[in-house]
């Protein structure tokens, strides 16, 4: 017997049981039952929550081995393991994602950047749009990696499957690829300004002179 | 039966102590990495001078105190409705000065300083090494250089006293000398002049974008995961950033004219490349000046009629203008309306 096969009854005698409601039947004493038991318990242990020490979430045997898969950062060796890794966390809970990697293999994505997914142009900017931009047109945008972005996302879902969605993909992706290689260029420019304010500083004292 | 029972219930327990002892032992190492070392933490060096200070030599001391302190700080910052947190150590190891920055939350990105060496790790692309004196992040490298270069652009003035982080700051505004750019406010420990809190300010007052430390401990002795992570094998300066940072400047493409910057911006890198995250072919100019960079980025336009328009975050304003026969996009922390009329003034020569 597997856990698909336990029925509706089952579940209900095994919550039962764990309410102290019921003694265990058979069924219950079956191993199989196990990880079923394991969740309901979970819930009871939730709900009383009178000691804190057996609240064990369920989650912790993924977070185990998720950890397992972990990407070393400094280990450079496994740089493309690592990237793959990411993309792979990523796709479960971000729609984007998923979009955005699908024609790139390198695409991943970076909290520490403003990105955004482009919903679609705003035709008629509203009054606040108005007022904030100075009546620039808006590109209506999700800001990426939020909290609430998964739900955004899912809601906008069937809009972005419609016709115009390739689009807007090529030009999100394209905006995205630019804030990224700003960032990137602004990283490695950082030694040329350097370069540049020391001759600048090097010229103003020849003219002290 | 109860016998069975009880077995069952044990070895339940059993598993769930299991889980519960992994889940704690990952747990441990992350949490204690947000340990404060309260007994370590030293009073900072207290200035008293009978001479005011004025904005600039505020700012001077800064850029000093991020040098010489070994310190152990946490920051976030807020754009609009999103915040990143961030983890900032800095220490010195003899002769060496270590720098640590970590993004906590999503992906994460990771910045290792050891003196003139900054590597960036990123989910996105490989790591890389580039030679700079500064780590590139949320707050603007020059703050800890040499302020001086702001003067052509900004005026420095001081603002008023308040409670940041727990301690007395004083506000310096480094204000633009026109509108097309934002200021930038700092709020600094009266103390130690270190950093407590920063923000991006349009001209009506708004702040943007801000960034404000949650906790800075200043320690006698640098943190040992400073000088742990000092040991480990970082990749090398790539060729192309060495040439960047000693070849002179030039347009390399000679195919755009940009008709409008604003006052105290200068070219610091132009050339033709592909993109790193989408391989796409782009005309590329680099602006600055000296507090914040523009991006200029032209390339062939996408296909079908789309329309340009302003994306934001934060400071950080994107304006995307579709000419005739290519898209013109700006990158970089200003004013909307600035980077449309950047946007715009390129023209094919």
């Amino acid at each position: 017997m597997t856990i698909k096969q336990l029925t509706e009854q089952d579940k209900a005698e095994i919550s039962a049981f764990l309410d102290a409601e019921e003694g265990m039947s058979d069924l219950m004493a079956q191993s199989e039952a196990g990880k079923t038991l394991e969740r309901y318990s979970l819930i009871g242990d939730a709900m009383r929550a009178d000691d804190k020490e057996f609240i064990h979430l369920d989650i912790a045997s993924k977070v185990a081995s998720q950890l397992e898969h972990e990407p070393i950062f400094a280990d450079f060796n496994k740089s493309e393991l690592k990237s793959e890794i990411v993309k792979e966390d990523k796709v479960p809970d971000n729609v984007v994602a998923f979009n955005w990697k699908k024609p790139f293999s390198q695409v991943a994505i970076a909290a520490s950047v403003a990105m955004f997914a482009i919903v679609g142009v705003q035709t008629i900017p509203t009054d606040d749009a108005q007022v904030m931009t100075e009546s620039l047109p808006m590109l209506q945008t999700v800001p990426f990696g939020g909290m609430v972005t998964p739900v955004s996302y899912s809601t906008e879902q069937p809009a972005l499957e419609n016709a115009a969605s390739g689009l807007r993909k090529l030009q999100q992706q394209r905006i995205g690829a630019l804030v990224l290689e700003h960032q990137r260029q602004t990283r490695i420019a950082s030694s040329a300004k350097k370069q540049q304010n020391e001759d600048l500083n090097n010229h103003e004292n020849e003219d002290a002179k | 039966m109860p016998n069975k029972i009880m077995r069952k219930q044990t070895s339940v327990c059993r598993i769930f102590l299991f889980i519960g002892t992994v889940f704690a032992g990952i747990s441990a190492p992350v949490y204690s990495n947000t340990v404060v070392a309260q007994d370590s933490e030293i009073s900072a060096q207290i200035n008293k001078e009978a001479r005011p200070e004025t904005a600039k030599s505020l700012l001077m001391k800064m850029s000093e105190a991020v040098h010489k302190n070994n310190f152990n700080a946490s920051f976030a910052v807020v754009k609009g409705n999103n915040m990143e947190p961030y983890k900032w150590l800095h220490g010195i190891n003899g002769n060496d000065e270590l720098e640590h920055l970590s993004l906590l939350n999503g992906a994460g990105l990771e910045v290792f300083r050891i003196n003139d060496k900054v590597t960036y790790f990123e989910p996105q692309s490989a790591p890389y090494t580039v030679l700079a004196k500064h780590i590139s992040g949320p707050i603007p490298d020059v703050l800890f250089q040499d302020i001086t270069v702001l003067e052509q652009a900004y005026n420095f003035t001081l603002g008023g006293k308040g409670r940041i982080a727990g301690r007395a700051a004083q506000l310096v505004k480094i204000e633009a000398k026109d509108e097309s750019k934002f200021n930038y406010w700092l709020w600094l420990d009266l103390e130690s002049t270190l950093l407590l809190k920063a923000a991006y300010v349009n001209k009506k007052g708004e702040a943007l974008e801000q960034l404000q430390l949650t906790h800075v401990s200043m320690t006698k002795h640098i943190a040992p995961e400073l000088v742990e992570m000092s040991k480990k094998q970082f990749p090398k300066v790539a060729a192309e950033e060495k040439e960047a940072s000693t070849g002179d400047i030039k347009d390399a493409q000679g195919n755009w004219l940009i008709g409008w910057l604003p006052d105290g911006f200068k070219l610091l890198k132009s050339d033709r490349h592909n993109l790193n995250l989408n391989n796409e072919l782009a005309d590329y100019y680099l602006y600055g000046d000296g507090l914040i960079e523009v991006s200029v980025f032209v390339q062939r336009p996408l296909p079908g009629k789309r329309r340009g328009g302003i994306l934001s975050s934060g400071a950080t304003s994107i304006f995307v203008h579709n000419a005739d026969g290519f898209d013109v996009s700006v990158v970089g922390n200003i004013p909307g309306m600035t980077a449309k009329s950047i946007a715009q003034s390129v023209q094919r020569k």
